[in-house]
């Protein structure tokens, strides 16, 4: 009884989330600084960059206002989804106006654009002319710009987040088939003796009272609750206990971790959002280096072999994060490669020449100038931003007694009952991990024939003990 | 004085859930239509700055960088007071934050009202010296052609948004006026909350005016 008032009160205070004091002081501090960026980058001359630099500065303002002082962040998701199609109305305004004005010089050379009077469409041409003779850069600069410059930014996070949910978070991805067949074979014993447990609702109405009287037949015989994984045949689960067992020692070796309360976002005690990534967030070196040269190419006159060097370290940055999204670094390639690095670094040691072709290839200056690197940072910040829109879309939520996925913009759920569920940790690429501390997460729930994978979940470590702990919750306290 | 008006559910709806979500996804529709309108001028915005560039940046040097950015300043300070006045209404349990809510939608208006003194500094100052759109245009140190185009596009966009910050204290005082009732408390404050909806826009229009005019 009490449990179901409760259920109510909380569906009404999620309706009507009170947002922190501090995220609002904080947004405004944040707006007084963006403002005092806006004026600053304002004295800077970047040429294609300017109108393009303010607007993104705008957009990140704007949206800081909308998701945070206008609630859309917690809100109906549907009235977010009405804001973002009223933005993509603007971005037609824009994109058929422009298309218009801006080609009619190309069809109909003796007119010129809004149709005026013949006075006028002379003077104006003499001032373009005029202005594409005085300043090059500058007004082609302007053109180019301008039509991005009302608000590009909203109406990319949705189409950029489209592509990005499919390649980020599988929901339920056919599992590799090691994983496939423990999990069939599990079923099939699991479901011969039905008499002893009741069968359990696929979606129980109060989650908490289901698990005791399904927990308590097995606790006599302890056999029977622990063994289920070891249970199923094969050399599979062998490897992946190994697996796990070598992972759990990652995890006891992990130094950075703190009790795991931390990481869980809205109130901790009960739950565990698990917010995977899209695999551009291991670009982030790139992206922090775009950023870098941007500020450091803009600052006027440094030294005159900047630009060259800057853009050698630059595309090794970016080739090197290339290779992170390209491949999986596992423990083998990665030695392998140290191996080679080592050997390279022994040949040039004992035969110069060796270290002179090294040098000579990185000493080929690449020059790019102050706007490329703008160019990149902004745009990359842009998409950066996107992701992290996306995932306050697609997210697993993990309460002791059930798994749920939360996805689409308007929030369509799918819920797992989480006794049993089978978790498994991996760590595939050490590059990953050094970067995000990422890695994939496999869940396997009581009667689910697929595995559903999370892939690139940071701080794997952190939310894989956090889960053990919620789940353990229920060890404990259920059967009493 | 510190008690509240209970609200009563339209019969029509079926809670007061629904009846505010149904209240604030037409805010939101109303939202976007104020954004469409105000996006006619942005392109207009872009095309006239397209067209002509070099008089675009030398007609925006007319303007002080400075009383706008003061400006800015004010609005997104008026947008923090009035979220923090919907915070107040949410966690008002039986008329406690009344003064509260009142006080600080009473800032709010006040900032707004700091907001068009400002503006209206900078309007006196271009009235007095010609920097007018069209014919009325006399002012003599812009070296380009057709200044008065930006000063078109800068009047019809400031002054309509100028327009929005009137609005935006009408509604608000009137908000305010009910919140010192005690209308508002923590299971109804949908006039608050749609009230600094709107008011939260007018701050991201300006958002946006502040750069493309000022900066540029």
């Amino acid at each position: 009884m009490s449990a179901s008032t409760h259920d109510h009160e909380s569906h009404d205070a999620h309706h009507e989330h009170i947002t922190p004091l501090s995220h609002y002081f904080g947004v405004f501090g944040a707006l007084m600084v963006l403002t005092a960026v806006t004026v600053w980058l304002s004295h800077f001359h970047f040429g294609v960059a300017n109108t393009f630099i303010a607007m993104a500065v705008a957009t990140l303002k704007a949206s800081l206002v909308a998701m945070i002082f206008m609630h859309l962040l917690y809100d109906d998701r549907l009235n977010t989804l009405i804001f973002v199609f009223g933005l993509l109305f603007v971005s037609l305004f824009f994109i058929f106006t422009l298309a218009d004005v801006m080609t009619r010089t190309y069809i109909e050379p003796g007119r010129d654009t809004l149709g005026k009077q013949k006075a006028e469409i002379a003077a104006l041409k003499l001032e373009a002319e005029k202005a594409r003779k005085d300043a090059l850069p500058a007004p082609l600069a302007d053109e180019a710009a301008v039509p991005e410059a009302e608000r590009p930014a909203p109406p990319a996070p949705a189409t950029d987040a489209a592509p990005a949910t499919d390649a980020a978070a599988p929901t339920a991805r056919p599992p590799t088939p090691p994983l496939r067949a423990p999990s069939r074979a599990r079923a099939t014993p699991r479901g011969t003796p039905p008499p002893p447990r009741p069968p359990t609702p696929r979606r129980p109405p109060t989650p908490r009272p289901p698990p005791p009287p399904r927990r308590l037949p097995p606790r006599p015989d302890p056999r029977t609750l622990l063994p289920p994984p070891r249970l199923t045949p094969g050399g599979a689960s062998a490897t992946r206990s190994a697996v796990d067992r070598e992972e759990r020692a990652m995890t006891d070796g992990d130094p950075g971790h703190k009790p795991a309360a931390a990481k869980t976002p809205n109130r901790g005690e009960d739950r565990l959002i698990i917010r995977p990534l899209s695999t551009i967030v291991f670009m982030y070196p790139t992206w922090l280096a775009s950023w870098i040269f941007a500020l450091v190419m803009s600052m006027g006159n440094a030294s005159p072999e900047l630009p060259g060097y800057s853009g050698i370290v630059f595309t090794l940055f970016f080739f090197f994060n290339l290779s992170i999204v390209a491949f999986d670094y596992t423990r083998l390639t990665s030695i392998v490669i140290a191996l080679i690095l080592v050997i390279l670094g022994l040949l040039s040691a004992m035969y110069p020449i060796v270290g002179e072709v090294i040098k000579d290839v990185f000493n080929q200056p690449l020059f790019m100038n102050a706007t490329f690197y703008w160019v990149w940072a902004v745009g990359f910040t842009i998409i950066l931003f996107a992701v992290l829109v996306k995932t306050r879309f697609d997210y697993w939520e993990i309460k002791n007694n059930e798994l749920l996925h939360h996805h689409g913009l308007l929030g369509d759920v799918e819920r797992w009952p989480a006794p049993d569920l089978r978790i498994s940790k991996e760590i595939n690429d050490v590059m990953e991990f050094l970067l995000l501390r990422a890695g994939r997460l496999v869940l396997v729930p009581q009667r689910e024939p697929r595995a559903l994978v999370i892939e690139n979940v940071p701080n794997i470590n952190r939310v894989e003990k956090r889960m053990q702990q919620l789940l353990g919750t229920l060890r404990v306290d259920g059967p009493s | 004085m510190s008690s509240i008006v209970k609200h009563h559910v339209a019969h029509h709806f079926h809670d007061r859930a629904q009846e505010s979500g149904s209240a604030k996804m037409g805010m939101w529709l109303f939202l976007v239509t104020e954004v469409l309108l105000f996006s006619g001028l942005f392109v207009a915005y872009t095309i006239i700055k397209a067209v002509n560039p070099v008089m675009w940046a030398e007609a925006s040097k007319q303007l002080d960088a400075t009383l706008g950015t003061i400006n800015t300043v004010v609005l997104i300070g008026s947008s923090l007071t009035v979220a923090l006045a919907v915070r107040a209404a949410q966690t008002n349990q039986a008329g406690e934050k009344n003064k509260q809510i009142a006080g600080l939608l009473g800032v709010t208006i006040l900032l707004a009202g700091t907001f068009l003194v400002i503006k209206y500094f900078e309007y006196s100052h271009k009235f007095h010296v010609g920097l007018l759109p069209g014919t009325h245009y006399f002012f003599e140190g812009i070296n380009a052609d057709n200044p008065h185009l930006f000063f078109g596009v800068y009047f019809l966009m400031t002054g309509l948004h100028g327009i929005h910050v009137v609005i935006g204290m009408v509604v608000l005082t009137w908000v305010m006026i009910r919140s010192m009732k005690g209308h508002f408390y923590k299971d109804y404050y949908t006039p608050v909350e749609l009230g600094g909806l709107y008011w939260h826009l007018v701050d991201l229009i300006w958002i946006y005016l502040f750069p493309l005019l000022y900066l540029v």
